[in-house]
């Protein structure tokens, strides 16, 4: 009974670290986004000016990719995000004989209702720096035909697409012109060093002012429109009522070069989504937002009190499964080798493809990760129960037994202290391991460390990545030097003197 | 009193114990002997309940060892093997005490029983606080006995308790051992390799060959009167003298 207070007493603690978040869900908007910066600076912004009319509003941030975003909004994990039309009929309705006539019939019967386009298309395009094109008077693709002079460095992903570089070259007539795959970032200064002339981008790319691009016109209609449009739950409108006319002011609100400006101002002048999206309000709808940035400090325990909670339930429900489970391996023995080649198995999967199984079961968020997390930390620990009880000596297991000690006892005062060490040493192994794979959590929207260093990868910017990085290795140490004091405390003394 | 009848085991096709029959009656001392690998501690198990028959049936004390019974079979021994078979997280105080714990003995009861039992063994006080790895070989088994001798029960079983001390901490053993014997009138059965050893403690020889009894009897019996070849090859190989004193 002692012992059964003693664990809901800590599991009411570690729900108590993230009571905050927990009670904000309830109430508030949720809007997602994808990890790419355009995606998160329209959450963003949404998200602020539903703020700023009165709402409640939680922006999900760097969400993995389409698939994530739109079960979420199926699931009403999310209400709000922004898709792009191209995106919705080409991936979501892939081999659905759906165009943007019918798209919101579509959408309607999911549930699902979508805006009118933002006002800008985030399409492929094809494009030179504007000095050369109007040097060469080059204003369409068409009239690169003439120019087999110029040298083509494409993305690999446009040279393998559908509607990629073998398209555009039969559609246009480019037959004669060379391409090589590049990747993006090194295009843009191959472009600007002049070794290439004509590079695919998309087309509200940061890049595109800074080195003052000139995209060519699609003269003949070879790419898909990507209108932005706001995906929402048609649920919404009912719980909000009004939400939508706050909704629909984005309609037309955001031209291609506005939005080109925004993502310049955080991939090249390095200001935050939150800022530029903010700023953008203040010019647009003249109105007053009020800065919610968060200092470094405030991330800081933000993001700790997000890893902490996801590593510390799903290490606590490891402990209280795993032990257990090592204890029956143990003692059930051909059932035992199969239980841990099962637990084996789940630790081959990669850590990430676990993280992903777990949104149809649990959606996004801690949840899904705390779920991941705990089967991934089954292993240490199941294993080394199992080993440290097979490791005692048979002797010292049968004095026990022919001194007439019932199995439960011989359990309890004998076996599980011997095999303490080898338990902590497992207990320890988990935390390690599910403090570094926490950080992956954040692509699922559950936060912690990794939040920053995804916010740092998209950005090439390693101070954030340090940010995330840091404290994550910092807690890692912490926890081995926890472990060791607790095996200080566990592991009996006279074990301890054996191994001076 | 142990009666064993006609027992067998196997190891697959193995056979450690062939038709074994013997009695051992009470109070009295009888010594399992025969070369590494003839059965003695399949004997010892069997009687422990941590192996069982193939067939034939053993009793302690009248009751049959099965699983039944066993719970009740174990009170009544003591059990004492090489190594000892201490609990090494537990300090050697912790580990005399484990069957007095178990039954929640009252603190008096324990202590008057301990002061008892290292009394009884010659074992020096201030080693309680000891954990096993920090005391001789030698202070193991006396601990190790003490633990077995805890509920005070009729029989002991010895499988080679002196086996791995030194000739001289092994003579002070064999000393206290004997005496311990004769004082609390223990029926015992102890294993050993040493033919000496055997003839000092023993009431009772059983001479061992592959599972089955080759001769038994007392020690002057065997030494007077070798059944056969091996018997004769077993005692001539240990150098015994028979007119030597140890020989009752
Ligand atoms: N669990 C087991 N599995 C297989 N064979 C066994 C097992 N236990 C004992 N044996 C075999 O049974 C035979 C008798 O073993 P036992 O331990 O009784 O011999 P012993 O007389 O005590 O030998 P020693 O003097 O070396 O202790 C040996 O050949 C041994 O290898
Ligand atoms: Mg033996």
């Amino acid at each position: 009974m002692k012992k059964f207070n003693c664990l809901y007493i800590t599991l009411l603690f570690l729900l108590s670290l993230n009571f905050q978040t927990y009670s904000l869900d309830n109430h508030a908007i949720i809007i997602g986004s994808k990890k790419f910066t355009e995606s998160v600076i329209l959450g963003e912004m949404i998200s602020q000016k539903l703020n700023h009319s009165g709402y409640s509003s939680m922006h999900k941030r760097e969400l993995g990719g389409t698939r994530v975003l739109w079960n979420g909004l199926l699931q009403g994990e999310i209400d709000i995000y922004i898709e792009y039309t191209g995106t919705i009929i080409q991936e979501i309705f892939a081999g659905e004989s759906i165009d943007e006539n019918n798209l919101s019939e579509k959408l309607k019967s999911f549930g699902v209702l979508m805006s009118k386009p933002l006002g800008f298309n985030n399409t492929y395009a094809i494009g030179m720096l504007r000095k050369e094109a109007e040097e060469l008077n080059i204003n369409s693709i068409s009239d690169l035909r003439d120019h087999l002079e110029l040298k083509f460095g494409l993305t690999n992903e446009f040279m393998d697409r559908r509607d990629g570089w073998s398209a555009l070259r039969n559609k246009y007539n480019l037959i004669n012109h060379n391409a090589i795959g590049i990747d993006h970032d090194i295009a843009y200064r191959g472009l600007a060093e002049g070794s290439i002339n004509v590079i695919d981008l998309y087309s509200t790319d940061a890049e595109i002012k800074y080195y003052d691009i000139k995209k060519l016109k699609d003269d003949k209609k070879h790419f898909t429109d990507y209108h932005a449009v706001i995906l929402y739950r048609s649920e919404l409108l009912e719980k909000f009522p009004g939400i939508e006319q706050v909704l629909l002011k984005f309609e037309g609100a955001i031209n291609a070069d506005e939005m080109i400006t925004l993502n310049a101002s955080v991939k090249i002048n390095g200001s935050s989504e939150i800022s530029a999206a903010g700023n953008f309000l203040n010019k647009k709808f003249t109105i007053e937002i009020e800065n919610v940035e968060k200092t470094f400090i405030e991330r800081l325990i933000k993001n700790t009190r997000e890893h902490l909670f996801l590593v510390l339930i799903s290490l606590f429900f490891a402990i209280i499964v795993s032990i257990p489970l090592g204890i029956y391996a143990r003692k059930n023995e051909p059932l035992g080798k199969i239980i841990l080649g099962l637990v084996g198995i789940i630790q081959t999967i990669p850590s990430l493809a676990i993280l992903v199984f777990m949104i149809p079961f649990f959606g996004i968020g801690a949840e899904p990760a705390i779920v991941a997390l705990f089967l991934y930390s089954l292993l240490p620990i199941v294993r080394n129960t199992y080993l440290g009880l097979e490791d005692i000596d048979t002797q010292i297991k049968e004095s026990a037994i022919v001194l007439g000690l019932s199995k439960k006892y011989i359990l309890r005062k004998i076996e599980l202290p011997l095999a303490a060490r080898s338990i902590i040493a497992g207990v320890k192994t988990s935390a390690v391991i599910n403090i570094g794979t926490a950080t992956l959590g954040a692509l699922i929207g559950a936060g912690g460390y990794g939040q920053p260093i995804l916010t740092g990868i998209r950005l090439d910017n390693i101070q954030l990545i340090l940010e995330g990085a840091v404290p994550a290795a910092m807690l890692a140490i912490l926890a081995q030097l926890a472990f060791d004091a607790i095996e200080k405390l566990i592991v009996p003394k006279g074990l301890r003197i054996k191994a001076q | 009193m142990i009666r064993i009848e006609n027992i067998t085991k196997k190891y697959n096709s193995l056979i450690a114990v062939d038709r074994f029959s013997a009695e051992i009656p009470q109070g009295s001392t009888t010594v399992l002997i025969g070369q590494s690998g003839c059965g003695k501690s399949t004997i010892i198990r069997i009687l422990t309940g941590l192996t069982k028959a193939d067939s034939g049936d053993s009793y302690i004390n009248d009751l049959k060892i099965n699983d039944q019974n066993i719970g009740r079979i174990r009170k009544e021994l003591g059990y004492v093997i090489q190594s000892g078979g201490l609990f090494p997280h537990l300090s050697v105080q912790e580990n005399i005490l484990m069957m007095a714990k178990y039954f929640k003995w009252t603190k008096n009861k324990i202590s008057s029983r301990l002061d008892e039992l290292i009394n009884l063994t010659n074992f020096p006080p201030e080693g309680l606080n000891k954990y096993p790895s920090q005391i001789s070989g030698g202070q193991q088994q006396r601990v190790s006995l003490m633990r077995a001798l805890m509920l005070n029960p009729k029989i002991l079983l010895l499988d080679e308790p002196l086996g791995a001390l030194d000739p001289l901490i092994r003579y002070d053993l064999q000393e206290d051992l004997k005496a311990i014997f004769a004082k609390l009138k223990k029926t015992v059965l102890i294993v050993t390799h040493d033919l000496s050893e055997a003839a000092f403690f023993a009431d009772q020889i059983i001479l061992m060959q592959d599972g089955r009894i080759v001769q038994s009897g007392t020690a002057g019996e065997l030494f007077k009167n070798p059944k056969n070849d091996f018997v004769k090859k077993f005692i001539n190989a240990q150098r015994v003298n028979y007119n030597s004193e140890n020989i009752s």
